[in-house]
């Protein structure tokens, strides 16, 4: 080994550094005959210690403890950034969601009963009044064909008239008045009424303070009195009649119904 | 890459913060330096600043990469941290005292501050922190013939400022070096 590969080694071998062990024997063997490459062995070799003395007097050395609570505060701070705590939040909503869950069952539950129990039948003394105005409702739109000669004359219409809005009033609890056939279906299809005719003891009464509609039977010939034609061979049949009473219990129409 | 978890990042800045920490404050000798790197260099890393891969090396180099990046900046930033007047002063009256432990440490110190960036930085990566060439090629970016390299020229200088000390505590003849760092 010449002076030019031993200054490749050198500083491995001052360094103590894994190096090839052919050439770490051979560097050794140089400088038992160079003098100026064991002088430059030696310093090197000292200029290692000299740094390792260096390196041990700070190797305790690190940077402050308030460096760390800077850095965890930070950190901290970032995290709550890029990770949102959800589970506060998230308890919180589902406390929200079930208590307007519990809230809109509640409403359905009472919605759903208002509904059953506006459709339940009626009791029996109310179901003939409601029957009634439910035919005569029926009736007003339905079978004016059947009585054209009635429903012609003025005052009949006038009654007619307030007839139904004493029904419309009377009938506000029970919006679905195909609900309210106490007779039954059948019974206030397949009837036919003649328009409502004015008693001429009633007058020109208002009816929407109140009144009340009473189905009653009378004999046939009573259709005369109010100009209907009657079969005289079955005058002494019984024939069914809506009444109109208004609220002074007087009778102010009557229709007659078959 | 902590995924919130303040411990392990804890444990990591534990593991790490004196290498990073001992490397500033080699390069710079100021320890209130060092400590601001030492911050700056863990900020980076929990911000994602450079995304580590630990295919192109250890998070300690990772790290250190990051704090080489910091101390060069800040000894840009501020010249008057080292100056070689000042260094090479006190190499020279250094030599005409008997040292201690503590003085010839101190005296260490300043050399090594006094060296290029370069030199530096391969002196203390691979003397002082005791880094093997690879992992100092890692933090430098650069390749291992460099490293090697730029160690043996640190050592070079570092024994030529130290010379006069050694020759006077030796009592030897004085030699000339240059022919070896040729």
């Amino acid at each position: 080994m010449n002076c030019q590969k031993f200054e490749v080694v050198v500083n491995d071998i001052a360094r103590e550094q894994m190096i090839d062990a052919g050439a770490r024997a051979e560097a050794l063997r140089h400088i038992d005959d160079c003098q100026n490459c064991a002088d430059r062995l030696a310093d090197e070799r000292a200029i290692t210690t000299r740094l390792r003395e260096l390196a041990e007097s700070v190797k305790s050395a690190g940077a402050p403890a308030r460096v760390e609570a800077r850095l965890l505060a930070a950190f901290n701070e970032i995290s709550r950034v890029q990770f949102p705590a959800p589970p506060v939040f998230a308890r919180q909503n589902r406390r929200r969601y079930f208590a307007v869950a519990i809230a809109a069952g509640l409403l359905f539950m009472f919605g759903l009963s208002a509904v059953l129990w506006r459709q339940a039948p009626p009791p029996a003394n109310q179901d003939s009044r409601a029957a009634s105005v439910a035919g005569a409702t029926n009736n007003l739109a339905t079978t004016t064909a059947s009585s054209t000669n009635v429903s012609s004359a003025p005052n009949v219409k006038k009654y007619v008239a307030r007839a139904a809005v004493w029904r419309r009033k009377s009938a506000t609890k029970r919006e679905d008045p195909a609900s309210a056939k106490p007779l039954g279906d059948n019974a206030a299809n397949t009837e036919i009424a003649t328009d409502f005719l004015p008693m001429t003891y009633g007058g020109a009464m208002n009816l929407q303070e109140g009144g009340q509609m009473v189905r009653v039977e009378l004999p046939r010939l009573a259709m005369a009195s109010f100009g209907l034609p009657v079969n005289m061979d079955r005058a002494n049949e019984k024939v069914k009649a809506d009444v109109l009473l208004g609220i002074d219990g007087l009778a102010h129409a009557i229709r007659f119904v078959r | 890459m902590f995924r919130g978890d303040p411990e392990a990042f804890a444990e990591l800045y534990r593991r790490r913060q004196r290498n990073v920490y001992r490397f500033a404050l080699h390069m710079t000798g100021a320890p209130d330096v060092a400590e601001d790197v030492t911050q700056e260099v863990f900020m980076a890393f929990m911000r994602g600043d450079n995304n580590f891969d630990e295919r192109k090396g250890t998070v300690n180099s990772f790290l250190l990469g990051i704090a080489r990046n910091y101390v060069l900046r800040r000894l840009r930033k501020d010249r008057s941290l080292v100056s070689i007047d000042e260094v090479v002063e006190t190499g020279e009256a250094a030599a005409g005292e008997a040292l201690n432990r503590g003085e010839a440490i101190q005296t260490m110190h300043q050399a090594v501050l006094n060296l290029p960036e370069h030199y530096r930085e391969a002196v203390v990566l691979c003397d002082l922190q005791e880094l093997s060439y690879s992992e100092a090629a890692e933090v430098l970016g650069c390749a291992m013939g460099t490293i090697r390299s730029r160690l043996h020229r640190g050592r070079a200088l570092l024994i030529q400022k130290l010379r006069p000390t050694r020759d006077e505590s030796a009592t030897a003849p004085e030699r000339e070096s240059s022919r070896c760092f040729a």
